[in-house]
This record gives C-alpha cells, structure tokens and sequence, in this order.
C-alpha cells in the first residue's frame, strides 16, 4: 500500500501566470525604456492634465470618502449615514431603492417584493427629509443617483428642503446624477427605456442642468456612469470610450441649446469602476482626463480651465469579488482603492467584502472605509502628485490606451454619436458580446480568479454574517404610501398633476422642469408626477 | 386512438390553452401518436386568417407582429403568433428570443404565443410550423400569425403556409436588394420597409415599387407600406393593407389555387417524409452505413446516385 | 424522436441585474436546450401564462437583491394551482447559504450560488430532469 502524500502541491518550481495580457488585450513588454516613452508632460492642474486635475491634488484636499449606502426605509438609512459619518466618511451617496430610480412608488405591485433591498425606499417629500436628517446641507456634499425625469423630482425635494432649513440654493453642494442612459442598477438597456420614453427623459435631464447652473451654481448637474456598464464585462478601453463619447453627447446637447460651454461644463463629472490591473487602469484614467480636456477645448471651445477638468468618482468593481473565500475581497478592493488613488480620482466607494451575498453591514462599510483612512494615512501615497509619473511603462500604457480609447470614439462618432449607437442597438451588442467573452475567459480561468478558478479550496460555504432587514419594512413602506396618497388633504396635487401633464402633452419642447417641481412642491408621490406624465404620452409600462 | 390525444383533442376544440400548447409539443416530439394527432388536425374545422412575416434579423419583425396582433385584439379578435427562430445546427439547443419582443401584449387572455426552434430541419423553418398553426386554428383563433427569419427557401415555405405573406426590410441593412434579386418578389403579397424613419426608407420603397411594377403578375399586385413599428406610424395602412389582401382572396379563383399548391406541397412533404423513414429511417439505410458512403463520396470513389440506387435495390425496388 | 427539454429563463420583479440570466441561458443552449429567453420584469402570472403556452419543462430564475424566497414561493404556489407541479424550477444569483435549504424546502430543485461555474450548472439542470419525483 502507497503512503498517502504527506504534503499536497497545487504548484512547486516554475510557476508562472498563463498570459501577459491586460484584460482588454493589451500586450505587457518584458520591460519598459526610454525607448518606449521619453517626452516630457506638464504639471498636474495645467492642461492637458495628464498627472491630475488639481496641482496640488491630495496635499491640497485628500479625496472625498463617499460610501453609497441606504437600504429599507429613510430612517434606517439616515441612521447608517450617521454611522458612517462617524467612522470616517465624508461625503454622501444616495443609493436609493430600484423602485425610486424608475419613477415608482412602494406599492406599485411589481415592486412590492424588491422594496428597500437594493437601496432606500423613498418616495414623498418626507422621506427625503428624514432620510437628510441632522445633515448639514451647506457643509456636507451629497451624491444623489437618480436619473431624469426623476432627478428633477428629487432633486426638488432636496431643494424644498434646504428652503425649509433656510439655506440658500446658491450654497447647496453636492451631484445629482441625472444621466438616463447607464445609471440604473443592473446594466441592462430595457431597464433604461421600459418606464420612461428615453429621448424625453434625456431632454429632461438637459432642462435640469439649465435650471440648476442658475440656481445652484455649485452643484453637480451630471455624473457620467460608466461603471454599470464596465461591470457587464466591457473592457477599459470601451469603459472609456462610451463614457466620454456619451459626455460629449451632453455637452453637444447642451450647446446646441445656445448655453456658453463654460456655464456648465465645471459641474460635470464622471463614476467610473476602477479594476485590478492596476497600470491598465492608471493608465486609464490618465487618457481620459487627457481626452476630455482636448474635446472641451478643441471641439466646444471651452475658455475657462475648470470646464475641462475630468472630475471622476468612482467605485470599485464588483464583479472581481467572489462568493467563495469572500476575505480575499478585503484584498482585491484595497488594491482597487489604491490604484484610483494612483490614478487622481476625487472620490471613492470601496466595495464591501460581503457584495456577493448581501448589502454591506456596518462592519464591512467601516472596515472599507478604514481601507481608504489606511491609504491616505498610513502609505505615503498621497504624500506627492502622481507618484507613477514618468515610469516608462505607466505613461507608454497611457499613451496606448489614449490611441485604441480615441479610435472607438471616432468609430461612436461616425456612427451619430452614443445616444444614436444606444437606440440603434450597437452598444447592447457590444455588451453582449463582451459578457460571453468575459464568462468564458472565468470559465477558462483565462482571467484568473484566485478561490475560483484556481486554487479553488474545499466547497464548504463561506461563514460570513449576512446583512438582513427588519422583516416588515416592506409591508410599511408599501403602506405608508398606500395612506399617504389617500389623504384627502391633497388639493394641490390634483391641479399640478394636471398641469404638468398639460404641458408633457402639448409642449414637451418647452421647459418641463418648472412644473415637475411645482408637482413636487405639491407634495406628489414620486410615482404620481411619473405616471402623470406617462399618460400624458401614452406610455405604457410593465407590471 | 390514443385516450390522451382525444382529451387533447378535446381541450382544444374547448379553448383550452393547455391542451393546445401539450399538443404542441407531442407533435414537435416526433413521438408514436404524433403521425395519429397530426392527421386529425387537418379533419379538424375551424380557418383563421393566417398572415406570414418574414425577414432577416434585425429588420424589426417582432415589434411590427406585436402592433399587427395588437391591432386584431383590439378588434376582439382571438390571436395566435407561432415565433420560429433557428436552432443551433451545431448544439441542437437554441436561443427562443422572439417573446420577449412580443411583450407589450404578452399575458392577454386572447393572446396564444408559442416559440418554436427549427430543430435543424432544412431551410431552417420548423416542420411544426404548419401543424402549429392548425392548431391554433383548431383552439379558435381567428388570426394566426407566423414570424420567421426569411432566409431563401424559409420564404416559400411561409408563402405556401400563410393566406397572406408579409415580408419586411428595413433601410441600411442592405437586404432589400437581395429581397429584390431572390425572388422574393414572386412570393410577397405586401412588403413593409420598417424603420422608415432611417434616411434610406424612402429609397428602398422606390427600389422596392419599381421592381413590383416589373413583375408580370395578373391578380393583386403587391404594396409597399413603410411603417415605424416601434411607435405605430404605418401600421394602420398596413391593416388597411392587410384587409384588402384578404377580401380580395375572398373573391378570386387564384387564391383556390394557391391553396391548390400549399396542399400539393403538403402531399410532397408527407411522401418525403414517408419514403425517407423508409429507406432511411430505423429500418433502412444505418447511420455508420451513409457514413461510409458518405466517405466514399468524400474520396471520390462513388456518387450519391449510385448510393440512392444501393439503397433502393435493397428494399427490392429496381 | 426530437424530444427537447424547454427552459424558460426569467428575471422577477424590478431587479434588472440580467448578466447571470443571459450568460446562462447561453450556455444552457450551447448545451442542447430550448431556451425560452423571458428577460426581466416579469410577475408570476406572467410567468405561469407563459409557462403553460410554451409547455415548458423547466424555469430558471435569477435573483440578486433578496427577493428569492418571496417569487420562488409565489411562482410555485401558482404552479400547484395550475396543475403544473411537473415543472421544475430551478434559482440562481445572490443567495445566502442559510436559503439554500428554504428554497429546496419549499420545492425549488435547484439552487446554484455565486460562483458556480458552467459544468456545475448544466450537470445541476440535468439531474432535475432525471429526478423522480414531483411527477416526471
């Protein structure tokens, strides 16, 4: 009888990884010269910002640590927001419910089971103000992930309370992001066009950003989100290319208006997933802030600096992180995290270990958190501007991923621009084709994933604390505007509802912002305003 | 007969969704009383309108179906859509994506659709297609339409199966030439260039008239309607259209003969299908024996003549 | 014969989140299924309606946000009331590990988490159909 080996070998001498390959197909050198790259490139804060946005960049402001959080009702999450703000956030992120995103109220029935698990539920001009509750408006800066039409409801809210609080618009500091096209949770194209026709909800989106650079001139009128799209399994050169492509949309939208560009493009800004091949990614974000700053100013003519800064939040990707060994996440999203950081953005989300299983609980959002405090604190990464500048490899990178990035956005351009290839269908190709790519290369283990495609350990379940909600939140939220709208106090509503679907009827073309907040101000349900003016276009949606 | 096809049987000539979608299935399943059940169908009343929509991929034949069927059940009308798409020549398996265009008017009680892969059969249109449609004739409907991707000799079959043929292009996709050239002309009752709002629409319906207008053809000549399936623009002339193909069938004696050869080419159909389960089915012809004659072929040594000879010698046919 | 089993694919409720359904539903057939691809928002009703018209064999499920016990509850419910309690149902996505047990308590024939990879997959949808049990 054989001794049973005492010692199990996975792998012994001449290890090596499979390929050398970026995950968008760039080839890695053995190593990288002078004879690769060896110009010469400006300061960080001087066009075309190549090294950073700011001089300064994190000497001057670290970046803003802004958790997306928000689950089951207002009150819940503001409680959440206030921990946060206690271990160390600094900044706000709303992630709200599916159903605020779609224009839905709680007891709409096909929303009745998703209620308050995916983000907050809120739907009324009181959830907004419990869910802001003690927050300094003027000091605090909230994210608000809501796209048109509904951001102009929201954003209502917001600003009915800042009103109530005696705090003037023109202090008000924070994002909304207001981009129909690729903000909602879940990549997938139906759930951008199924509740709203796309077109109007676009053009609403460019009222509000004419609306708010009056108002509040130091709020954020629109994100860009490119993540969503990117965590389908697009590569980072297509991450890059649809969103600057998208944002040159925007900014072509808003001139055509006959809006100077330097009145709105410094309030526009981008979210972008940041992945683990740390120098792809660099690299990434070095071009795109490169590209952007050359669009704004030779293809609008942008005057003024500060309208061709490529501000950029971003979260780390949640499709690198498993289900199985889920502490190896704690790693993959603090590589993530110091790579952004390596890269000049302005603010992060670090994913939470837990993502393949649940919302983050308080543990994992403090121990994300405490990531980003390590980072900044503790690694002297922050300590000079763009630490990689001039590494032959990084800038050679760069200078690559700004051709092949800047070869697809031509491609997009003739092809009408991303709105034109969205309706055509061309971007939901390019999608479905990157997501069987990418499945197969897990399946092959072409992309490595340590704990599931190699070294896979024992299959015995994860032991981790799953995050659950209170057991009849939803039967709450679903009642509460089942009574709210049944008040009989609501003569206001009646007649702004009519007007505003008036005004969706006859003239879409005209401003639609003024009557969805007089609708708001009326105290109207977030579904009610929405199916006003779906009915007003006789638009259907499923349930 | 078989008990459970006569309840069947029975369910579908009440109504009954669930009988007529099992029946589906023991017909596509190519089982025992498939043959038996099949047979029935044709003894079976009941005629509905049966309306053809054919294309390539892309040109928007789901959405326009959705409008057409949407049109019918607004009249009251019951309706049944028979969608094909093509199964995989190389799994087996196949991708059913056209219900999910059909949803705006899925879950109507009067609504019946039902997905069909083409389970390889050649041309690529199911051989249940044809049997699909009697039954949903034979459940009530009043209108059966039938989508399927229009490739060469997928069109024919349609035209041969369908009262009225509708085959659809769309601007850009370079096809409706190929439409032209194919001879699709032939078998087309009306075309619809889809996606009119595209910049080439109008060129294609120019195209497409002036190549009608060629035809020798007594009896209806074929129209040209440009519709914008996605938001309804076009699809009232297209019902108008539809109408006037159908009282016009009504009247004229060329419609018996197109029935005439529908049921000739069902006659063929069933003696193919007869003669090669016969000389190679499970009795005839084994699968490692034409796999050698096919090597042979392959090798030069023999032609598939001398093969189809062999094989009819023996059965004792000379 | 040319006997195919047929799958219904299909996300419930509001989560959109359709990169698990579409990929497997890909898979499932390349591996010789019919597949009858449903998309996202759909109810239980709907479900059922088509469930009946296309006779199918099985549904599969994906669920990201923590809604799985609720529609696999309701969509199997409808099914005992229809008569169809032959189907198989089989779910997928963010499930915890305690769900996994509820879900097959309740009749769901299969569960795959996160993680799963192809093989696992197609072999887990084979054995529901070779199972006794629930009728066949």
């Amino acid at each position: 009888m054989a001794d049973s080996p005492k010692i199990e070998f996975d792998h012994t001498e001449g290890e090596k990884i499979p390929h050398f390959k970026s995950l968008s197909g760039y080839e890695y050198k053995r190593i990288y010269t002078d004879e690769d790259w060896d110009k010469t490139i400006p300061d960080a804060g001087e066009y075309p910002f190549t090294r950073g946005i700011h001089k300064d960049m994190y000497r001057g402001r670290l970046w803003t640590r802004r958790q997306q959080s928000g689950f089951g009702s207002p009150e819940e999450s503001n409680e959440l927001i206030k921990f946060l703000f206690k271990v160390g956030q600094t900044g706000i992120n709303i992630d709200s419910d599916i159903a605020g995103k779609i224009g839905l109220d709680p007891d709409y029935p096909l929303a009745q089971a998703d209620v308050g698990l995916q983000g907050t539920s809120m739907c009324t001009y009181e959830d907004m103000v419990a869910l802001f509750k003690d927050v300094p408006l003027d000091k605090v800066s909230s994210t608000l992930i809501f796209p048109p039409p509904y951001s102009v409801i929201f954003m209502g809210q917001y600003m009915m309370m800042a009103k109530a609080q005696g705090i003037p618009y023109e202090n008000l500091i924070g994002t909304m992001m207001n981009c129909p096209f690729t903000q909602l949770v879940g990549p997938t194209f139906q759930a951008n066009t199924d509740f709203f026709p796309i077109d109007l909800a676009m053009k609403i989106g460019l009222d509000l950003i004419e609306y708010l650079v009056r108002v509040a001139p130091k709020w954020n009128v629109l994100n860009v989100n490119s993540r969503n799209i990117r965590e389908s399994g697009v590569d980072a050169v297509q991450e890059a290319a649809f969103a600057l492509s998208l944002g040159a949309d925007y900014v072509n939208g808003l001139c055509k208006r006959g809006i100077n560009v330097d009145t709105f493009a410094p309030r526009i800004g981008f979210f972008s997933a940041v992945h683990l091949d740390i120098f792809e990614e660099v690299a990434k974000f070095r071009a795109m802030r490169r590209i952007w700053a050359r669009l704004l100013k030779e293809r609008f003519g942008a005057a003024n600096e500060k309208s061709m800064l490529f501000r950029c939040a971003v979260q780390t990707s949640s499709i690198t992180l498993t289900a199985q060994e889920p502490l190896n996440n704690v790693v993959r999203a603090a590589i993530q995290t110091l790579t952004a950081i390596l890269s000049g953005v302005q603010s992060v989300h670090t994913t939470s270990y837990d993502e393949a299983y649940c919302l983050p609980s308080e543990e994992t959002h403090k121990l994300a958190i405490r990531t980003q405090q390590i980072i900044a604190y503790e690694t002297g990464a922050t300590k000079s501007v763009d630490p990689l500048g001039g590494s032959y490899l990084v800038e050679k990178t760069t200078d690559e991923m700004e051709e092949r990035i800047w070869e697809l956005m031509k491609e997009i351009e003739r092809r009408g621009g991303f709105v034109e290839c969205f309706k055509a269908g061309w971007v939901e190709n390019e999608l479905n084709q990157a997501r069987y790519k990418l499945a197969d290369q897990i399946e092959s283990a072409e992309l490595p994933i340590i704990g599931m495609n190699m070294f896979r350990g024992e299959e015995k379940a994860a032991e981790i604390k799953i995050f659950t909600q209170a057991p009849d939140m939803q039967a709450k939220r679903i009642e509460y505007a089942i009574s709210y709208k049944k008040n009989p106090n609501r003569g206001a509503v009646k007649k702004a509802l009519d007007n505003l679907a008036d005004r969706v009827k006859k003239h879409p073309d005209k401003d639609l912002v003024v009557p969805i907040l007089e609708a708001t101000e009326a105290k109207a349900t977030l579904q009610e305003i929405s199916d006003a003016m779906r009915e007003a276009l006789g638009w259907s949606i499923p349930g | 007969m078989d008990t459970h096809t006569d309840r069947l049987f029975a369910g579908l000539q009440r109504g009954e969704k669930g009988c007529a979608s099992r029946l589906m299935s023991l017909i596509e399943n190519e089982g025992p009383e498939a043959e038996a059940a099949l047979r029935r169908l044709y003894t079976t009343g009941l005629r509905a309108l049966v309306i053809g929509v054919t294309g390539w991929p892309g040109v928007g034949k789901s959405s326009l179906v959705s409008r057409i069927a949407k049109s019918f059940l607004g009249e009251g009308k019951k309706v049944g859509i028979v969608a094909v798409d093509p199964t995989s020549p190389i799994s087996g398996g196949g991708l059913l994506g056209d219900r999910i265009r059909l949803r705006d008017i899925e879950g109507r009680e009067n609504l019946f659709i039902r997905s069909v892969a083409s389970r390889g059969h050649h041309g690529g249109l199911s051989r249940s297609a044809r049997p699909f449609v009697k039954i949903l004739e034979a459940m009530g409907c009043d209108v059966v339409l039938l989508e399927t991707v229009g490739v060469g000799q997928n069109q024919t079959t349609v035209s041969l199966i369908a009262d009225t043929t509708i085959i659809v292009v769309a601007p850009g996709l370079g096809d409706y030439l190929q439409a032209i050239k194919s001879g699709i002309l032939e078998i087309g009752d009306i075309f619809v260039v889809n996606k009119a709002d595209r910049p080439d629409a109008d060129k294609a319906a120019l195209d497409l008239e002036s190549a009608i207008q060629m035809r020798e053809k007594e009896g209806w000549r074929p129209t040209v309607v440009k519709t914008i399936a996605i938001d309804g623009t076009g699809i009232e002339d297209l019902m108008r259209e539809i109408q006037g193909h159908t009282t016009h069938c009504s009247r004229e004696k060329d419609m018996v003969t197109r029935k005439i050869s529908a049921a000739k080419d069902e006659i063929r159909e069933a003696v193919k299908a007869r003669l090669l389960n016969h000389f190679m089915g499970k009795d005839g012809l084994t699968n490692e024996a034409t796999n050698r004659y096919a090597r042979e072929i392959c090798e030069r040594k023999t032609d598939p003549y001398v093969v189809a000879d062999i094989v009819l010698r023996d059965k004792g046919i000379n | 014969m040319s006997v195919k089993k047929r799958i219904i694919m299909a996300k419930m409720g509001l989560d959109a989140h359709d990169n698990g359904l579409r990929i497997v539903s890909k898979w499932c057939a390349d591996a010789g299924y019919e597949v009858i691809y449903a998309g996202v928002y759909n109810s239980a009703e709907r479900i059922l309606q088509m469930t009946i018209e296309e006779d199918a064999d099985a549904v599969g499920l994906s669920f990201l946000g923590g809604e799985h016990i609720h529609y696999s509850k309701k969509l199997l419910e409808l099914f005992k009331a229809h008569g169809l309690e032959n189907v198989k149902l089989f779910t997928g996505g963010i499930i915890p590990p305690a769900d996994v047990a509820i879900l097959k308590n309740m009749g769901v024939d299969a569960v795959f988490t996160p993680g799963s990879r192809r093989d696992e997959i197609l072999s887990g949808i084979n054995s529901c159909f070779e199972k006794r049990g629930k009728g066949s």
